[in-house]
């Protein structure tokens, strides 16, 4: 009888628009997961968009213990496998997932991505904690440093939570076309001040953060042919990849935690990452064409950015330029807890015309001061962004 | 049977009191030449496959793997069972041929599902096979429903 059925569903050519129409839908929701995956948890999932069929193969990285993760997804309504199925007797962690799509629409896709990113969370937690524990351990850096390497240890931390949300590994971190149908993140870490990367978050309907993205691409284009363009206080590299995504050919990206630059190097193992302090760069005179210094002088005062600008200044190139971008207004944020782990950290809301004169103090001429209000999901501060350059015929900053 | 397999499959097998030997898989697909090494050590009565979207991994068994794996059907004597459960849905191009369709020397039994073109819930699938194992089959079957 079924099978009766069955065949005049062929018979009548049924079958055949009942697949094209499947085949599309299916489609469609291939596209969105394999989009959702590389936005949301690039850093986490490693995958090859599947040919066909009706699911994803994913490998989680080393750090992620999928038996917690799929007791964690499960707490917060997610059903996850936990990979046990798909390991085999050589490996000693299960580390692949099948995740299907052909049976959860999209906002269903969507709501599942978020979740998996939230359960996701405590790992990068413990990553940061690493960061952290690096950068506390330190013994051989001055001890007046300390709070500095303390408030960039805070300050990585926050980096890779938001980079985690923002997930931008895998594409262009400042994706031109964020996802149409996720929604807003809830995640209270979404609107902390600091360091917030210029790509977050990206699971928003909004957040494009235009103005950044239309400014990182001309800095590119203007000083692609220069010479190296450094990135300063780059995280886990998502400003780094996304100028690396605008067809500059030399770049390299520097952090001061040693972590933090493990991270951004396992994150992007095809660009050059280094250690460095901002405050004391370890490069020869006129070593950089370019750089960039977005969001990483927001725990500095006025006396640290000016050691930070002279050695940049330094640093770079005669005709150089320089992109600073940081949080506008004079107060200080102080925040006592971050991931529910107790911290104590400033970030400066900083006032470009403290800043302009310590540009031309140490050398630089200014080429353009842009300031934006805050995008919805941002916190919701004016930001400036500052374009100077390093005279042609400089004969270098002495401080 | 692959290394990571179709768990359904690996019970069905080993419920028949099979013995079960597996090889890789990689970017390709099954590691044809895996599959020889292991029937140059031993008899081969069948190998279960699934060429079009490997399950777990998705790869998709490249064109000169299946011609391979066809000759080695016939050199080494086994069975092909080729288990084309999601034949209808692929989305990049045409979908790959089955190696059923180059069978000539009736060495592949090719199996299809219809329950996810319909439902889940309606357990209809289809073999490809010479006319006595159908005979075979119709006669299991007929068991199973009464």
């Amino acid at each position: 009888m079924l099978e009766q059925g069955i065949a005049e569903l062929f018979a009548e050519g049924e079958m055949r628009a009942h697949l094209k129409r499947a085949r599309k839908i299916y489609q469609q929701r291939r596209d969105l997961l394999c989009q959702l995956l590389r936005q949301q948890v690039g850093g986490w999932v490693a995958f090859e968009e599947p040919t066909g069929g009706m699911a994803v193969w994913t490998r989680f990285a080393e750090t992620v213990d999928l038996t917690a993760l799929s007791q964690r997804c499960g707490e917060l309504g997610l059903s996850l496998g936990d990979g046990q199925l798909f390991r085999t007797p050589a490996e000693t962690q299960a580390s692949h997932l099948r995740l299907g799509f052909a049976s959860l629409n999209a906002a269903e896709l969507s709501r599942s991505v978020d979740l998996l990113g939230q359960a996701l969370l405590p790992a990068c937690s413990s990553l940061l904690r690493k960061c952290k524990a690096s950068v506390m351990t330190d013994k051989n850096r001055p001890s007046r440093w300390t709070s500095h390497y303390l408030q960039t240890g805070r300050r990585g931390r926050g980096r890779a939570v938001l980079y985690l949300l923002s997930g931008c590994c895998c594409g262009p971190a400042y994706s031109p076309s964020p996802c149409p149908l996720s929604k807003t993140s809830s995640t209270a870490t979404t609107k902390r001040p600091g360091n917030t990367p210029p790509d977050l978050p990206t699971n928003s309907n909004t957040s494009t953060k235009h103005l950044d993205r239309l400014l990182l691409r001309a800095f590119a284009r203007e000083n692609a042919a220069r010479g190296c363009l450094l990135d300063l206080g780059c995280g886990p590299g998502q400003t780094t990849a996304f100028l690396a995504s605008c067809d500059v050919p030399d770049l390299l990206g520097v952090d001061i935690s040693p972590e933090m630059v493990k991270t951004a190097q396992a994150l992007h193992p095809q660009l050059a990452f280094a250690v460095a302090d901002i405050l004391r760069l370890d490069y020869a005179a006129e070593s950089f064409g370019s750089a960039i210094a977005f969001y990483s002088v927001v725990h500095f005062n006025y006396d640290q950015i000016r050691t930070a600008l002279g050695e940049t200044h330094r640093v770079l190139a005669p005709g150089g330029e320089l992109l600073l971008g940081f949080h506008v207004g004079d107060e200080i944020v102080h925040d006592d807890e971050f991931l529910g782990e107790p911290v104590n950290v400033d970030f400066r809301l900083l006032d470009p015309d403290k800043i302009v004169p310590l540009l031309i103090e140490t050398g630089f001429t200014l080429v353009d001061v842009l300031e934006r209000r805050p995008y919805p999901e941002e916190y919701p501060t004016r930001r400036a962004h500052l374009w100077a350059r390093k005279s042609a015929l400089s004969t270098g900053y002495c401080a | 049977m692959s290394e990571r397999c179709y768990c359904a499959a690996d019970h069905a097998f080993a419920q028949r009191g099979a013995q079960l030997r597996r090889v890789g898989v990689d970017a390709h697909g099954l590691r044809v030449d895996e599959v020889e090494a292991l029937c140059q050590q031993q008899p081969i009565r069948l190998l279960y496959l699934t060429p079009h979207h490997h399950y777990p991994t998705t790869v998709t068994l490249s064109a000169e793997r299946r011609v391979r794996l066809l000759q080695l059907a016939e050199r080494y004597d086994f069975i092909i069972m080729e288990d084309d459960y999601d034949f209808d849905f692929h989305y990049d191009g045409s979908p790959i041929l089955p190696l059923a369709s180059a069978n000539r020397a009736g060495r592949v039994l090719y199996l299809g599902s219809l329950s996810k073109v319909l439902a889940p819930g309606f357990r209809v699938g289809y073999i490809v096979a010479p006319a006595d194992i159908i005979a075979e089959l119709a006669h299991l079957r007929v068991l199973i429903d009464h």
